[in-house]
């Protein structure tokens, strides 16, 4: 929460102080913006993570397709991936029906979207995968940025952690803790896989309906 | 009050000068309902470890407690029930008795004991592990996913104070010991189970509450929250 506030504090100080141009007030507005609104999403997140882990929310999964939750939460991923030219490939795969609460799987799988578009380059691709298992449905997300080392792969679900090769990127270590909360309350959970320098694989899985 | 506890756990096998330290003086504790993975490579005592806490083997030195039991002084008969009513095991190569159904190997540890079955918890854990189908089968009919479900599904029947697993995916290729994998994370957490397994994975390690790396017969590293 520091980093936003601290930000926001400087620039309304500056602001006020005036004796700045323009183009300097037009600047420091729009950054406090997107400080305001970074903060906006931790707050956000904070709240959702208390109230999963208190109960005060309960989850209600229900038989739904996957197809349109990887659908929807490849859109809320769209633009922020076209800025950096990088392209979201699905692999064709029969669509099928788990137990999920789509609204929350849904962002679940945002968060490690934005992951993915976060950690990597101009250019590259992200590919996503539907492999159906005896008891769950594995959804793979796969970039080909910096990776994770094998002695991270435990903690980086863990509240605020933050990657050590990562400590140069913005982030609050939120992101994955509260997707891997939402799988679990789904009775499903999420694994890692990685290369250092060539790729990371986060696995989604979500229970099948029972036959 | 950790339901499992050890302290100071040495084993050594053989004589000077030829003296193995399979484990060096390890302390160990872990909390009610938590999933803890220990992770090494071949030879670091990670079985050793293993098998002092179920009670399959004596330590050398040290005190193990579990659930307020206190092995060290055991004889082997006070272990062998011990074992049965307290520990959960699954092994990397399921060990189900041939002989019998899936139905007949899940409920053997209860029977042994002359205890009557709690029919519903049985069908709920036989319901959770989707073996509804396979009730009657033997197991050889089974694929090594399916066994090994049968194995947790027994491991879980006695309603045990640890469930102890050793290499559980080790005989399964990646995709199913990904699905079991889940399936052990989500059992020990609806049945509120503890759970402590071995491995040599770090990506199966991965899904624990906490990982602790040995090596050479002693604790290198705890990972914590």
């Amino acid at each position: 929460m520091k980093t936003p506030l601290s930000g926001i504090t400087m620039y309304t100080d500056l602001l006020w102080e005036g004796n700045i141009t323009a183009s300097e007030q037009q600047e420091f507005l729009s950054r406090m913006k997107t400080e305001t609104e970074k903060l906006q999403w931790m707050m956000d997140c904070l709240i959702k993570i208390s109230r999963l882990e208190v109960g005060a929310i309960e989850l209600s999964p229900v038989p739904a397709g996957i197809k349109q939750t990887i659908s929807d939460s490849i859109s809320s991923v769209y633009s922020a991936a076209s800025k950096k030219d990088i392209s979201i490939k699905t692999a064709d795969f029969k669509d099928i029906s788990v137990l999920q609460d789509r609204k929350w799987t849904c962002e679940a799988m945002t968060n490690i979207l934005e992951n993915a578009v976060k950690y990597s380059k101009l250019n590259q691709e992200i590919d996503i995968a539907v492999d159906l298992l005896p008891l769950y449905t594995k959804i793979s997300i796969t970039d080909h940025g910096i990776g994770i080392p094998p002695d991270e792969w435990n903690l980086i679900f863990k509240r605020f952690y933050r990657g050590r090769n990562v400590k140069n990127v913005e982030g609050a270590g939120l992101g994955l803790y509260l997707a891997s909360l939402i799988l679990q309350k789904q009775g499903g959970y999420i694994l890692v896989d990685s290369k250092v320098g060539h790729y990371t694989t986060f696995s989604m899985f979500l229970q099948n309906c029972k036959k | 009050m950790p339901i499992l506890q050890a302290k100071g756990l040495k084993k050594y096998y053989g004589k000077e000068p030829n003296l193995v330290y399979a484990l060096n003086g390890v302390d160990v504790a872990v909390e009610q309902g938590e999933f803890v993975a220990v992770v090494g490579m071949s030879g670091s005592g990670k079985s050793t470890l293993l098998h002092m806490l179920g009670g399959l083997d004596q330590p050398t030195a040290g005190e193990i407690i579990v659930d307020g039991h206190n092995l060290a002084n055991m004889s082997d008969e006070q272990l062998t029930i011990f074992r049965r009513r307290n520990v959960g095991f699954v092994f990397q190569n399921y060990n189900l008795v041939p002989i019998l159904s899936v139905y007949e190997n899940i409920v053997l540890p209860i029977e042994l004991d002359g205890n009557a079955i709690d029919k519903p918890f049985v069908d709920e854990i036989i319901g959770t592990l989707g073996l509804e189908q396979k009730r009657n089968s033997m197991p050889n009919m089974l694929s090594g996913g399916q066994q090994q479900r049968v194995a947790i599904a027994r491991a879980l029947a006695t309603k045990p104070s640890i469930l102890l697993a050793d290499e559980p995916t080790g005989n399964l290729d990646s995709k199913t010991s990904q699905d079991v994998l889940g399936i052990l994370k989500m059992t020990s957490t609806k049945f509120h189970q503890t759970m402590m397994m071995i491995t040599h994975n770090e990506q199966i390690a991965q899904l624990a509450d906490r990982v602790i790396h040995i090596e050479d017969g002693k604790i290198v590293r705890e990972g914590r929250d």
